[in-house]
């Protein structure tokens, strides 16, 4: 492609894309610009391919120097191709503008998003050691006070450890300590209903016995 | 291909018939076996059946007994733990209510107050040990008639069977054609098949002596409940006007 052809094509491509951003057929354009079909579609696939892959995903190098020999309007400057489009450009914006929007996203990821990233996970860290969860001395003032994990009664005793220390101070008010003592017997209803489930067991050999007639005997 | 189906059909419709000859002829093999097993191959393999089943009702029977006794146990100590607990707050809610009498009166209105809570505490406490302890020994007996019934009707069907495979023997001995000995050994075995299923239905009857054993718990814990509140309602009203409040 010599720089008459060059130029040419860049204005092609640029009416091109404006006819494209307009909503015109593919196909139309390609026909309404014949001599620059093979180059106008391979801009069209390589604009299709970026949109599909997305603003975080550089362009292979492969493909971005079949862009550069195709089009020859980027001056390649090596080791630094994403911010190597040229000043007049024009419409080549289009399909560079993955690049570009990799670039600015590169740079805005430096600038903004990691300090705000970075201040989430310190306010984050606040909140979880006030409000959120256990702070390292409580838990270990947990760990030192409790009986070693693992066994179920450890477990119980860690829970009515909990439950009584959520019990507020007795304010000495007759009609709250009442209230108190009558609430608390749901918790010792629980308890005694659970040997209701005892019965079931008066008859946990059924199955096992009922076999004996099932049996064959011959 | 399409005289094939004609050929195959017509070979069933032919033969078709006779099957139930050779059917007839295949069942009858046993019978005439049968003297010949009864001695030592349905002996031996009836006695295994039997004794695997017995091992596995053992090991059902004791798999009982070690879940109840830890769902017992584990029941018993949360019980524990929450009176313990209790009394403490108990404790301290007095000690918040003797703070704040300040008068003669309302000192001896608190002290009457705690008596008359503890009192109802106490009762409480005695009428739930009752109802568990009538509960858990209900149960027990209920469970241990029940095993006896059990293995009642186990033996009753073991001394039939045994009795069963004796006349057999002594069939097939005196020259009993061995399908007339099959035949009443069957039915023996039928028979005492279905007495065992008698006796079974007649244990499974502790579901009706279970059932009224937690009625009367739940009627009785329902009671102790009742009459602990409206105790402590009644010292509420009385310590509250004593304190007039």
């Amino acid at each position: 492609m010599d720089m008459d052809e060059k130029e040419k094509f860049e204005t092609v491509l640029g009416e091109a894309i404006r006819l494209m951003e307009a909503g015109e057929e593919r196909a139309a354009i390609l026909a309404r610009f014949s001599d620059f079909q093979k180059e106008l579609s391979e801009a069209f696939r390589i604009v299709d391919r970026f949109s599909l892959f997305g603003k975080d995903i550089k362009p292979e190098k492969a493909l971005l120097q079949k862009i550069i020999q195709e089009i020859g309007a980027v001056t390649p400057v090596p080791e630094k191709r994403f911010s190597s489009i040229s000043s007049d450009s024009k419409g080549r914006r289009l399909f560079a503008n993955p690049l570009i929007q990799i670039h600015s996203f590169m740079n805005m990821q430096m600038k903004y998003v990691l300090p705000i990233v970075a201040v989430f996970v310190v306010a984050g860290g606040v909140l979880y050691m006030n409000y959120g969860g256990v702070s390292p001395q409580v838990a270990q003032n947990t760990q030192v006070t409790s009986e070693p994990a693992g066994t179920e009664s450890a477990a119980k005793t860690s829970d009515t450890t909990a439950t009584k220390a959520a019990v507020p101070a007795s304010t000495g008010n007759p009609d709250e300590i009442v209230d108190d003592i009558i609430v608390s017997l749901a918790e010792e209803e629980a308890i005694l209903n659970d040997a209701n489930s005892d019965a079931d067991f008066a008859t946990y050999d059924s199955a096992a016995a009922s076999e004996f007639g099932q049996l064959s005997y011959e | 291909m399409n005289k094939t189906i004609p050929v195959i059909v017509g070979f069933v419709l032919a033969v078709g018939p006779a099957l139930p000859a050779f059917a007839q002829g295949t069942t009858t093999q046993p019978s005439v076996n049968f003297c010949t097993r009864v001695s030592r191959e349905i002996n031996q393999q009836v006695g295994q059946r039997i004794l695997e089943r017995e091992t596995k009702l053992k090991e059902r029977r004791g798999e009982r007994e070690t879940k109840l006794k830890e769902r017992r146990d584990d029941r018993q100590e949360r019980l524990r733990e929450y009176r313990d607990r209790r009394d403490l707050r108990r404790d301290e809610h007095y000690t918040k209510l003797e703070a704040r009498a300040t008068t003669t009166a309302q000192k001896a209105a608190v002290v009457t107050f705690q008596q008359a809570i503890e009192s109802a505490v106490s009762a409480r406490k005695a009428a739930v040990d009752a109802a568990n302890s009538a509960f858990k020994s209900g149960l027990d007996t209920a469970i241990v008639n029940r095993k006896t019934a059990v293995d009642a009707a186990i033996a009753t069907l073991k001394s039939s069977l045994d009795a069963a495979m004796a006349k057999a023997k002594s069939d097939c001995s005196s020259g009993v054609a061995p399908a007339t000995a099959r035949e009443a050994y069957r039915t023996a075995v039928e028979n005492a098949r279905k007495k065992f299923q008698d006796d079974m239905k007649a244990a499974e009857k502790i579901r009706d002596t279970v059932k009224t054993l937690q009625d009367t718990r739940h009627a009785a814990l329902k009671k102790a409940l009742d009459d602990f509140k409206m105790a402590v309602e009644k010292a509420r009203t009385d310590l509250k006007a004593a304190l007039g409040k």
